[in-house]
């Protein structure tokens, strides 16, 4: 009878011990292997939850190509842009929280998607689009304004989905607020920052991981009817909700809302191919960093924490003349506190989420 | 100065100052307009070359006379050698009751600013843009909407008011602080209806744009709205009167009158420039 088991002559990184290296934290590295590599010309486009913003940013400092159709009119100042959400993703399509949210877009891009409420009244005479509430600070002065840039949004976002070579799309929450009448879902409940809640009308759902990964597929599929090649990354943002629904401590929520998510992408990765998960979750929750990637809210994700995810990122997927490591703008902030500011100040992201408690 | 240039998708205006000179000139504060001047000896006159003259005076920090003393006689670092010896004291700091000559105890009219809608939307963009502006009251439009590329309003708004604040409000606050009389700020003229008119009497920095094509009418008068909306609320901000264009010189659609048109593409004339002083005298004195 021989000594063996199954776990013998396993590569390290199986083992708890021997899978972070000597030297500290910041050297933990999830990731095993990837099924693509990321040129410096292919064209990256990015959407999900407040994390992907993080994400979308590191990209395009990093020399990816980060692909943006829809950067704003060119006689506009960059300062007023950014405070009016372009650049953020490649088109102004705000936060897609959900699956769901996803393959609604997908559908208002490609085809046949028309709500039945799609503008809501917000202060002032002002309007507020259900689907990007905070995409407009300020809201729309029509309408018909909101319409037409909602439209035009479309057409820029059909381009870079069209054209894209690597979707990145972060997975942020299972709860969501839905229109009973024809399932509108939207990225915040209505009222919170426009419209107002009618419970005859509206509805709360928490997707289960049959939801997500069903409305996940269908995406996939929907998106690479058009463009057959494209690569997908799934991620899932590490930020914990900012308030839940249920009659529940949030933090038990948010813990059921990653766990839904995380197993959902996995099972999505599973069955298609070139599609890799991520482990950015599991970089900045990983027990080693004992939750200083976390902000003083425990909550808003620290810059050293977005660079770390994004070096491995670097790592894995970069290749050609992407440059691993640190952006310069984290490099300085760690040796001047009023940069730190700064960066902080860059990295401050459109979350729709914040504005439940507004 | 440099601010005013940076707003501009005619990045390719290339001589700044010559915006000035003519905005000056063309507004009819020189020429014949400085006899009626001399009648309000009360009233300090300011624009933006005129503000290169009393500026660096103005608010206390005297370091600023002595960069405009090194900049008029190529003194290098002069000031800087005099800050680091202790060489400037309190005895230099100018009395607050007079800046280069002038007496605290007037009023003050800016006329900064002026081209901003100009620079703008008086030629096409490159990139054709419309917006959707929420007080239009005037039957004036045009036909190509759809296929333009739609600018939400706050977005202009911002633009607009980012730029002014930093152009003119911001470096115009002391001053507005140190007159004790009333300070008012001109908005510019309403543009001028015809295309035809423009085109014949085209600025030759508006030629060296990359489009030669002159904006739809309705687009111009939006943009002079706005903008006009942008100043009355950075008036109120900085606690100033904004003083509009003067009715009589308006059209009914909002366009400058023909008779007050100047002889190139964005400025009133003089007669325009009485009715002006007229509704000044009326507020000020």
């Amino acid at each position: 009878m021989k000594f063996s088991n199954p776990y013998l002559r396993k590569p390290n990184h199986q083992f708890w011990k021997k899978a972070f290296g000597r030297g500290g934290e910041s050297l933990l590295d999830p990731v095993v292997s990837t099924s693509f590599k990321i040129e410096n010309t292919d064209r990256v486009v990015t959407a999900g939850s407040c994390f992907a913003q993080h994400v979308a940013r590191y990209l395009t400092n990093a020399g990816f190509n980060h692909f943006v159709t829809e950067k704003g009119h060119p006689a506009i100042s960059k300062k007023v842009l950014r405070e009016f959400n372009y650049g953020i993703f490649a088109a102004r399509y705000g936060n897609l929280y959900t699956s769901r949210q996803l393959l609604q877009f997908l559908k208002s891009v490609y085809g046949d998607f028309k709500p039945l409420d799609d503008a809501w009244k917000g202060k002032a005479e002002r309007w507020i689009d259900p689907f990007r509430p905070n995409i407009q600070p300020g809201g729309f002065v029509s309408k018909q304004e909101l319409l037409q840039d909602r439209r035009q949004m479309l057409g820029f976002a059909r381009e870079a989905l069209s054209n894209a070579q690597v979707f990145v799309f972060t997975l942020g929450l299972t709860e969501c607020w839905l229109d009973k009448r024809d399932g509108s879902t939207y990225p915040l409940a209505p009222g919170v920052s426009g419209g107002s809640f009618d419970d005859e009308i509206h509805e709360f759902k928490n997707l289960s991981v049959d939801d997500i990964v069903g409305e996940m597929k269908e995406s996939i599929q929907l998106l690479r009817e058009v463009n057959p090649e494209l690569k997908v990354i799934l991620t899932v943002s590490p930020v914990p909700l900012n308030a839940t629904a249920l009659d529940q401590h949030v933090w038990v929520s948010t813990t059921y809302s990653k766990a839904v998510l995380r197993v959902a992408a996995e099972q999505i990765c599973k069955e298609f191919d070139r599609i890799d998960y991520f482990p950015s979750y599991e970089i900045i929750t990983a027990p080693h960093h004992k939750s200083a990637y976390y902000g003083p809210d425990f909550r808003e994700i620290q810059p050293q924490g977005v660079e770390h995810v994004m070096r491995i990122f670097l790592k894995h997927y970069g290749q050609g003349d992407i440059q691993e490591g640190v952006p310069e703008e984290i490099q300085d902030s760690r040796e001047n506190d009023k940069q730190t500011q700064k960066i902080e100040g860059m990295l401050e992201v459109l979350c729709d989420e914040e504005s439940i408690e507004q | 100065m440099s601010h005013i240039g940076a707003l501009t998708h005619a990045n390719q205006l290339k001589e700044e100052p010559a915006f000035s000179l003519i905005n000056l000139r063309r507004l009819g504060i020189r020429g014949g307009w400085l006899n009626e001047q001399r009648k309000l000896k009360d009233v300090v006159f300011y624009d933006s070359l005129s503000n290169k003259e009393l500026f660096p005076l103005i608010g206390g920090r005297y370091h600023r006379f002595f960069e405009a003393i090194e900049s008029f006689f190529h003194l290098n670092r002069l000031s800087s050698i005099f800050f680091r010896w202790g060489w400037l004291s309190k005895r230099r700091k100018p009395k607050k009751t007079r800046i280069a000559g002038v007496s605290a105890k007037k009023h003050f009219v800016s006329m900064m600013g002026g081209q901003l809608h100009n620079i703008f939307g008086l030629m096409e963009h490159t990139v054709k843009f419309t917006f959707h502006f929420p007080l239009d009251q005037h039957d004036e439009t045009f036909t190509d909407c759809m296929e333009r590329t739609q600018i939400p309003y706050e977005v202009i708004y911002a633009h607009f008011y980012e730029h002014s604040k930093i152009a003119i409000f911001e470096p115009l606050k002391d001053t507005f602080n140190f007159f004790e009389g009333k300070s008012v700020h001109l908005c510019p003229p309403p543009p001028i209806r015809s295309n035809e008119y423009i085109r014949q009497n085209l600025d030759p920095y508006f030629k060296e744009l990359p489009s030669s094509e002159i904006a739809p009418p309705a687009l111009r008068l939006r943009l002079y709205q706005l903008y006009c909306l942008v100043l009355k609320d950075l008036c109120v901000e900085y606690g100033i009167v904004c003083l509009p264009a003067p009715e009589q010189a308006v059209c009914e659609k909002g366009f400058l009158i023909d008779d007050f048109r100047n002889n190139d593409c964005t400025h009133a004339n003089e007669k325009y420039g009485s009715l002006v002083f007229e509704q000044l005298k009326g507020y000020l004195l």
